[in-house]
């Protein structure tokens, strides 16, 4: 039984190649959504086993989609990775204050991408 | 000890002084002319170390008020007419102040100017650092998008994990490509709106066929709208421009790629090109999905784009309306963008007839 991931990111081809890279490096089922609304309604819907999220969104954005998912009892304990490009210290110690399973940076190696995702979320 | 509270009074004038609001504008003023009526009305006789006293104070106020010159001035008057109101001075101090006056309010107003100066260009840098930051940041953003879709496609397929001619493999070289085209579009309109910005890239203009022109442009998007079955029909009402040839070609050849881009099959894009007074106007009219009323002025700004999977889906920089804007403002001209009221969008703008460079 694989687990499951929603990636939540704008940007359509990003989406294709992470679900692509998490699906045959680790064997994780991974659903997409473009938008941190369309995300939270699926992650509501359907909880997922973790979620992937973009930091950089218009509308809403990581942070934001995160309070959301946390504000709800449906979604509050699902593990969140962040994806952004790299950040400097500061950016990370601000967003692991908002209670993150980790940070996975842009551009990634697609061939760790999944081992990292399992490591970090304690699935390996 | 009197000259020790007087440099009290310095710093405490000061203290007001460094807040701001119109209110404690208005009573750190109140207090520097007090202070320096008391100055004067207790100090016995006035010696040159006491105007010279007034005029540093009263400077330290202008400085950190940055008042109009007008409230410095006010201030200096109420300083003079209190001691005279309330300490019986007579004439001859009159005269004697008379003399100083005029010397603080030139000392103030000169203070004041160059502080507003130092203020106003502390302010344009910490401006511009700002815009710069700002691009630099959503810049990296954008090169990095379509570089890590680059990375993480070519690294499934480097590692043998995706068969390269499997429908995913295909799949994979396809954005693989589509990114590196898109990279190479964003460094060239990058270095096209940087070279027009820094003025290192010009405008020339010269008498210039307005049909030549505007063919020049249809030619260039021929093979786009053709794909998209789109059309474009010309109404030239003007025979000749005064203009940058080459620029004011890139100009209406991104605007009628943006129509085509948003234009439904089967409908037809008009180019206008109009006399008015003394201008020139260009139209671009399209039956598109239209911007919606609170972008048509954010469009023109650096990677607007109305949707963001426009990038994607219809493969613009984001960068085409900015070099625009730069090109017909450094004409002399304007460009703008409406709603059309049946739907679709109307791109207008104008070159002056007598170019203004």
């Amino acid at each position: 039984m694989s687990r499951r991931i929603l990636l939540i990111d704008d940007n359509a081809d990003l989406r294709e190649i992470v679900q692509l890279a998490l699906e045959v490096t680790a064997d994780i089922t991974v659903s997409s959504a473009a938008s941190g609304r369309e995300g939270i309604e699926i992650a509501r819907r359907d909880p997922p086993d973790a979620v992937l999220l973009d930091v950089k969104m218009p509308d809403l954005d990581g942070p934001e989609t995160l309070a959301q998912l946390r504000a709800d009892p449906r979604t509050a304990d699902l593990p969140v990775l962040f994806i952004t490009a790299a950040v400097q210290p500061a950016e990370r110690e601000r967003y692991e204050a908002l209670g993150i399973a980790g940070i996975v940076e842009k551009p990634f190696d697609p061939v760790r991408i999944g081992p990292t995702v399992l490591a970090t979320l304690g699935w390996a | 000890m009197l000259t020790l509270r007087r440099v009290g009074a310095v710093t405490a004038v000061d203290r007001v002084l460094g807040s701001s609001g119109v209110w404690s504008r208005v009573a750190g003023l109140l207090l520097v002319a007090l202070v320096a009526a008391l100055v004067y009305a207790t100090g016995g006789h006035r010696s040159h170390f006491e105007d010279l006293y007034l005029l540093v104070l009263v400077s330290t106020a202008a400085f950190h008020a940055s008042a109009r010159f007008v409230e410095i001035a006010v201030a200096t008057l109420i300083a003079i007419a209190l001691p005279f109101a309330y300490a019986g001075w007579s004439r001859d101090d009159l005269s004697e102040l008379l003399v100083a006056a005029p010397l603080w309010l030139v000392a103030a107003g000169i203070v004041h100017v160059r502080t507003q100066q130092l203020r106003r260009s502390r302010y344009e840098q910490a401006r511009a650092q700002q815009v710069r930051e700002q691009f630099v940041s959503v810049t990296s953003h954008e090169l990095r998008t379509p570089l890590t879709a680059i990375r993480g496609a070519i690294g499934l397929l480097e590692a043998g994990l995706v068969d390269p001619a499997s429908e995913k493999g295909k799949r994979a070289l396809a954005i693989a490509s589509e990114n590196a085209d898109r990279l190479v579009r964003l460094v060239n309109d990058l270095l096209d709106l940087e070279r027009l910005d820094s003025g290192r890239l010009t405008i020339v203009p010269a008498p210039t066929l307005t049909d030549r022109m505007v063919r020049e442009a249809i030619d260039a998007v021929g093979p786009l709208a053709s794909e998209a079955e789109v059309r474009v029909e010309t109404e030239i009402g003007v025979d000749e421009v005064v203009c940058d040839r080459d620029r004011i070609v890139q100009t209406l050849t991104n605007l009628l790629t943006n129509s085509v881009k948003f234009s439904p099959p089967g409908s037809t894009i008009r180019l206008q090109v109009a006399d008015a007074a003394d201008e020139v106007v260009f139209r671009v009219i399209d039956h598109g999905r239209g911007i919606p009323e609170h972008q048509l002025e954010a469009v023109f700004e650096r990677f607007a784009q109305v949707d963001v999977d426009d990038a994607r889906s219809k493969g613009g920089s984001g960068l085409g309306l900015p070099i625009c804007r730069t090109i017909v403002q450094q004409h002399g001209g304007t460009i703008w963008a409406e709603r059309r009221s049946g739907g679709g969008t109307t791109m207008t703008f104008t070159l002056p007839r007598v170019p203004s460079t």
